[in-house]
């Protein structure tokens, strides 16, 4: 399957779109955690943010506080809506900027990865978009978002192997019961063997420190997105981790994308 | 068949040197507010590295003229469901509730000894005193008039490990529900 650049990244811009409207759609439903009454109340949040100077501090109380908050959501959701169907560098930056003010809300991030890999993707897009006439920067960015990628799960992998407890096959038992959900008798039983755990452990390892070669062609390629991608369906199913899903979701076309480019 | 370029092999090369240098490679903490509040922009890939202690939450109850009743977990499962692949709002939620209390976690190592009182009045602090709260629910109050008293305590445990191995690493005041 032949994907030209552009293409690549109106899909990359797509699937990303997806992402946000999920994200943010999310974020509606718990609006009641962030509200003045809520756990996340702005008017406890804001001390953290003191120490920026004053017009700052004025800003992220226009945009931070309830109900205003909600404004910056509907923001969101309403440009990754348009980004399903349009183009443009304005939007890839208020998906972008709304983006790092939703992590502020949450003093940094929301939920770790996803954001990361969203704001990757969202970064390496807006230059691409204010420069669209470049083909240049458009191959760097999706090289950017491809490298990323690989890193993510070869920089995981390689901390696994570090670990004795992974090549053992004790902390996927430990992480297996530790999630946020109820441990099952099932899984209890899994986790209490060994030897199951040390070769799931190893399998896991291997895929993510292998993970690089799916830059060496596309087949390969298809091959490694195929299998992290049951790889986050198991994520989520283990420790509800469905935004990751559709973030790296998002970044897989620029991986395939770079992955047929021929470098020589 | 595969086509695979000389730059290909010397891609995978850079790579598998990162690998050799990253086994040697120890994290370093950046300390600085700002930093830790815009992390985003410097992405961490560093998933499930190693088994570590979680925080657990609990709370307890009492009447104004009572003794506190038994600790109670105060986070509780989350259930499982297809429609979650797409919407996991509270599975989310949750989440984000157990990163708070690692973040009171970590704030509380540079609590030093005489300055308990001030932890009290931080950021971290206060978002759990509130997190609490929500998340007593009402059958626990005590019945009859007057006012309601709570206290929550964290502690430590390791994944996997059982609940009687926990180790408590904060009790807080007490507070007014």
């Amino acid at each position: 399957m032949e994907l030209s650049l552009n293409t690549t990244l109106m899909l990359v811009e797509r699937l990303i779109a997806v992402a946000v409207i999920l994200q943010t759609s999310e974020m509606f439903a718990i609006r009641e955690s962030f509200s003045d009454d809520g756990v996340w109340s702005w008017s406890v949040l804001k001390d953290e943010f003191e120490f920026f100077p004053g017009p700052v501090r004025f800003f992220l109380d226009l945009t931070l506080a309830y109900p205003n908050f909600l404004v910056v959501l509907f923001l969101r959701i309403l440009a990754a809506s348009v980004a399903l169907m349009l183009s443009h560098a304005v939007l890839v930056f208020t998906l972008l900027l709304t983006s790092v003010l939703v992590c502020l809300r949450w003093r940094g991030v929301f939920n770790g990865g996803s954001d990361y890999m969203t704001v990757v993707v969202l970064l390496a897009l807006l230059l691409a978009r204010l420069f669209p006439e470049s083909h240049l920067v458009g191959l760097g960015c999706l090289l950017y978002i491809a490298l990323q990628l690989l890193s993510s799960f070869f920089i995981a992998g390689v901390v696994k192997l570090k670990r004795v407890n992974w090549r053992s096959g004790r902390a996927l038992g430990g992480f297996l019961c530790s999630g946020i959900y109820p441990v099952s008798p099932l899984l209890r039983a899994f986790a209490e063997k060994p030897a199951l755990l040390a070769c799931l452990s190893w399998s896991i390892i291997l895929f993510e420190v292998l993970f690089p070669l799916s830059l060496l062609n596309q087949s390969i390629c298809l091959l490694f997105i195929i299998t992290a991608l049951l790889f986050h369906v198991a994520n989520v199913y283990m420790f509800g981790l469905n935004r990751f899903l559709f973030a790296w979701g998002a970044a897989y076309p620029a991986l395939y994308y770079c992955s047929g480019v021929s470098w020589s | 068949m595969f086509e695979i370029s000389l730059s290909s092999y010397l891609l995978l090369t850079l790579y598998l040197a990162a690998a050799a240098f990253l086994l040697f490679f120890r994290t370093r903490y950046v300390p600085g507010r700002a930093i830790y509040l815009f992390r985003v922009l410097f992405p961490s890939w560093r998933f499930f590295e190693d088994l570590c202690e979680l925080p657990v939450l609990y709370h307890r109850v009492r009447a104004a003229d009572g003794a506190f009743g038994p600790w109670r977990k105060s986070l509780s499962s989350d259930r499982r469901h297809l429609y979650k692949l797409l919407f996991n709002a509270e599975g989310n939620k949750l989440l984000a509730y157990q990163g708070l209390l690692q973040q009171v976690e970590n704030d509380m190592q540079s609590v030093t000894e005489g300055s308990e009182a001030e932890f009290a009045s931080s950021v971290s602090y206060r978002l759990l005193e509130r997190l609490v709260r929500k998340q007593i629910p009402r059958s626990e109050l005590p019945e009859g008039e007057g006012p309601v008293f709570f206290q929550f305590r964290l502690s430590s445990l390791m994944q996997g490990e059982a609940e009687s191995s926990a180790t408590e690493i904060l009790i807080s005041l007490e507070h007014e529900y």
